[in-house]
């Protein structure tokens, strides 16, 4: 399975929330946000590598307290990378292991091609009103591309975060993740939250979202024996 | 023509959301044929199931990024890309070329996000504009090529607050500041110093380009009939 976490405004703590998620689901973290990666890096191939043909998926593979495939940070390697390869690449790593791409902001092909590769998305939208209006022309994209939307995350939510008027307007439910400096360290290569602190407010919001991921998947996987 | 579409009719199809543990109720209306059954199939099954995760197949897929693409181009365009090398053409842009040149040695920066040199040779401005000359080209200082201007203003900004913090505060609120950002105090003075030259060196080349486009004129009236 390929959930794409998404939304259409930078800053809204899509790789945060991508990192936890990956956790909560034993997934792999993909960082597929080819024009400013976020997830860390370390050293070896990358996917901008991947996409350009001189690395195979494989060995842009890092473990950690989540597993990754971090992105590089060069222009002339987002030039470089063909993002229309994203699928097959996608392909060979969820032969056998989930995945959670990690979308850039916008609305173009690097923003279109992971959704268009995905199974399903989540919408990362903050409580402001600008942002609202970028996660519904999000939803839209991943309509058009058909990505179901599993849930939305309202992150760096307040006390009186606007949950019912996401939901109602986004149309799937939507869990408010609390502002909480332990997100802060998720791409920082730390256990993420959602496993050192499990029962705290950010800890069960994660585990919230991952509840409705899994209850989205087909029958034949969860009806397997 | 008749009547008012209900809201979720596009023309060709109806899209609905049923709330969870409710049903809804959908009525449609289709044309006989002489023979008194419908000309054309109204309405089908298609899929039965939880939402979202349908394992589509590679075609679908295909189809799917296909469209995706024609979004449009999101990479960065390439005379956001120093030549540091000497030109090549499209076509060699992505052989070898490019091989050991993904500009990741900046270790110490990966979480900032800053964006590092990138040293492919890649050919001059392709139709954006038809100044070739020597000065539109010039790379900046040390081949560091900020990304979409904005963003590398506001990421040198956050590192210079940074460093100006440093100076704030008490020793556990510093040394905690350092823990969380990823950089030691050298590697922190390191990027501020090379902020600092690539900014001065950005302030000069804007200057340059700001007194060249008060200076463009375009002959609006002689080329409108062109047009």
């Amino acid at each position: 399975m390929i959930l794409a976490v998404c939304g259409g405004k930078g800053g809204v703590g899509k790789s945060t929330l991508t990192v936890e998620l990956a956790a909560a689901l034993d997934a792999v973290a993909v960082d597929s946000d080819l024009g400013m990666a976020d997830l860390p890096r370390g050293r070896g191939p990358d996917l901008h590598d991947v996409l350009a043909g001189r690395a195979e998926p494989a060995a842009a593979l890092r473990s950690g307290p989540v597993d990754l495939l971090p992105c590089g940070r060069s222009l002339a390697g987002a030039r470089a990378a063909d993002v229309g390869r994203l699928a097959e690449t996608m392909a060979t790593i969820t032969e056998h292991r989930d995945a959670v791409l990690d979308c850039p902001a916008g609305l173009r092909a690097d923003a279109g091609v992971p959704l268009a590769v995905a199974d399903a998305c989540i919408v990362v939208a903050s409580p402001r009103e600008w942002a609202l209006a970028d996660a519904l022309r999000t939803r839209e994209l991943a309509r058009e591309l058909d990505t179901g939307l599993v849930a939305v995350a309202l992150n760096r939510a307040g006390e009186d975060a606007p949950q019912a008027t996401v939901r109602d307007a986004l149309g799937a439910p939507t869990v408010v993740v609390p502002t909480d400096p332990r997100l802060a360290e998720s791409l920082s290569g730390v256990e993420p939250v959602v496993e050192r602190a499990p029962e705290s407010a950010p800890g069960r919001a994660i585990g919230e979202l991952a509840a409705a991921v899994e209850s989205c998947r087909p029958y034949h996987d969860s009806h397997r024996e | 023509s008749n009547g008012v579409p209900e809201v979720g009719w596009d023309g060709s199809t109806y899209e609905t959301v049923v709330p969870a543990g409710e049903t809804e109720a959908v009525g449609y209306a289709c044309p006989l044929g002489d023979d008194r059954k419908p000309t054309e199939e109204p309405a089908g099954l298609d899929a039965v199931g939880p939402p979202a995760l349908v394992d589509g197949d590679d075609a679908e897929t295909d189809e799917l990024v296909a469209r995706a693409r024609r979004l449009g181009d999101g990479r960065p365009p390439r005379d956001a890309i120093p030549a540091a090398e000497p030109v090549a053409d499209e076509s060699s842009e992505r052989s070898e070329g490019e091989t050991a040149r993904d500009g990741s040695g900046d270790s110490d920066d990966s979480h900032d996000g800053t964006e590092i040199t990138a040293e492919d040779g890649t050919a001059p401005t392709d139709g954006d504009s038809t100044d070739h000359t020597a000065t539109a080209r010039r790379p900046l200082a040390d081949g560091i090529c900020p990304v979409p201007v904005e963003t590398y203003l506001d990421r040198s900004a956050a590192r210079i607050r940074r460093a100006e913090g440093t100076t704030d505060g008490s020793v556990e609120s510093v040394a905690a500041a350092f823990r969380q950002s990823h950089h030691t105090p050298v590697t922190l003075e390191q990027a501020v110093a090379r902020d600092e030259a690539a900014l001065r060196a950005i302030a000069e080349r804007a200057d340059e380009l700001a007194d060249r486009a008060a200076e463009a004129d375009v002959p609006v009236d002689a080329l409108r009939s062109l047009v």
